[in-house]
């Protein structure tokens, strides 16, 4: 042990008081915002996108070459759903009261339109607990994540997003997608609700 | 939990990009890192700033980190070079006063002595380097040899900058205390 603390070993302070002085700040109350891990987390999500367009999704969807395109009653202004077993088109409408089968890979497709006067610079993904979790067959280590990032200009470019889920306990769960502007402010929010039932 | 016995899991784990492992690196270091980038900057803005560049340098290269129980030490390493990046690239963004300090926000509205903002501010009236060789050793209570590392400096020098720093510390306060005292006199 090398600390060389004490008053009366090694360089000692010229005098008492200013040694106690200094350790006294060991004890001051500075704290850093409440909102500091979360800022972190979100511009290290869209460093990686922004590093690597699309990330896993992108690459896991390189794979999916033909999509069949059809939206269906859940759209919204701007927003379009077609939610499919992947490679195999399972039910289209209406998606709300469809129930999925637990274990199985689902593709969630969310049709994307621009905005008109938006700044939308980003969109976040979550899954709301552990009945859900992303599902790659090529980045496993996707299902450990709760949060993702997709850049604006990459789902613009694609004209949608594609969110890889798989059901992990049985009954309603959703899917949080949440739009931001480039100063990180809340443009929009999307909910995609699922219902989840154990296989035959 | 037990931060040192899990920090290698939660490294590892957030290696592989597990979110939550993440968010927990950097809710138990947050705060230890956040007073050395104060110190550092001396403003309450650029040291969250600097504290957020710091944790998105270390996790996206957190596989170079050797030793998981350095990770503290190695995340002030790499803000003070971020910081030192900083001065040289902005020189002028870094004339901060002293005088700029808000305690109350700083301290998120929690009680602290008014010996205490005046140490702080005395304190953050002397250079960098005698500085924060007083807030690695004596006040984050680093050794010599984890102080070297950070500052990157060898460990016969923090020995003999901090001899220095204690003195001119030392001196300030006197001065600071007989100039109050003789104020409190003539008035």
């Amino acid at each position: 042990m090398d600390k060389k603390n004490d008053l009366n070993i090694n360089n000692p302070y010229k005098s008492q008081e200013s040694f106690e002085a200094i350790k006294s700040l060991k004890n001051l109350p500075l704290e850093p915002s409440p909102f500091l891990a979360k800022r972190v987390l979100r511009n290290l999500n869209a460093k990686a996108q922004t590093e690597n367009p699309f990330n896993l999704f992108g690459r896991f969807f390189g794979q999916f070459k033909f999509w069949p395109s059809f939206t269906v009653a859940l759209a919204s202004i701007f927003f379009s759903i077609v939610v499919f077993k992947t490679g195999v088109l399972i039910k289209t409408n209406p998606i709300p009261v469809e129930s999925y089968l637990l274990g199985q890979t689902y593709v969630i497709r969310m049709d994307i339109r621009p905005l008109p006067n938006s700044d939308i610079a980003y969109a976040e993904i979550s899954l709301p607990d552990d009945s859900l979790e992303f599902a790659s067959q090529k980045f496993s280590e996707i299902k450990l994540q709760k949060k993702l990032v997709v850049g604006w200009d990459s789902m613009l470019e694609k004209q949608y997003m594609p969110i890889v889920v798989q059901g992990k306990k049985a009954g309603s769960t959703k899917v949080i997608v949440n739009f931001y502007d480039s100063d990180h402010n809340l443009v929009t929010t999307k909910e995609i609700s699922l219902y989840f039932k154990a296989g035959v | 939990m037990n931060f040192k016995t899990d920090l290698s899991e939660l490294i590892k784990n957030a290696i592989a990009g597990h979110g939550a492992s993440q968010e927990q690196l950097i809710l138990e270091t947050q705060k230890p890192l956040y007073t050395f980038c104060l110190h550092l900057t001396k403003n309450k803005q650029i040291a969250e700033d600097l504290v957020n560049d710091t944790y998105l340098k270390a996790l996206t290269s957190l596989k170079d980190l050797k030793d998981a129980s350095l990770f503290l030490p190695w995340l002030k390493k790499i803000a003070r070079n971020l910081h030192l990046d900083f001065v040289k690239s902005a020189p002028q963004k870094n004339q901060v006063l002293v005088e700029d300090y808000e305690f109350l926000d700083l301290t998120q509205g929690q009680e602290i002595s008014t010996s205490q903002i005046d140490t702080f501010k005395l304190l953050s009236s002397m250079d960098e380097d005698d500085r924060m060789i007083l807030v690695l050793v004596d006040i984050q209570d680093y050794s010599y040899s984890e102080t070297a590392q950070i500052l990157e400096i060898a460990e016969g020098t923090v020995k003999s900058r901090l001899s220095r720093a204690r003195d001119k510390f030392a001196d300030l306060y006197l001065q600071k205390k007989d100039g109050t005292k003789n104020s409190s006199r003539s008035s």
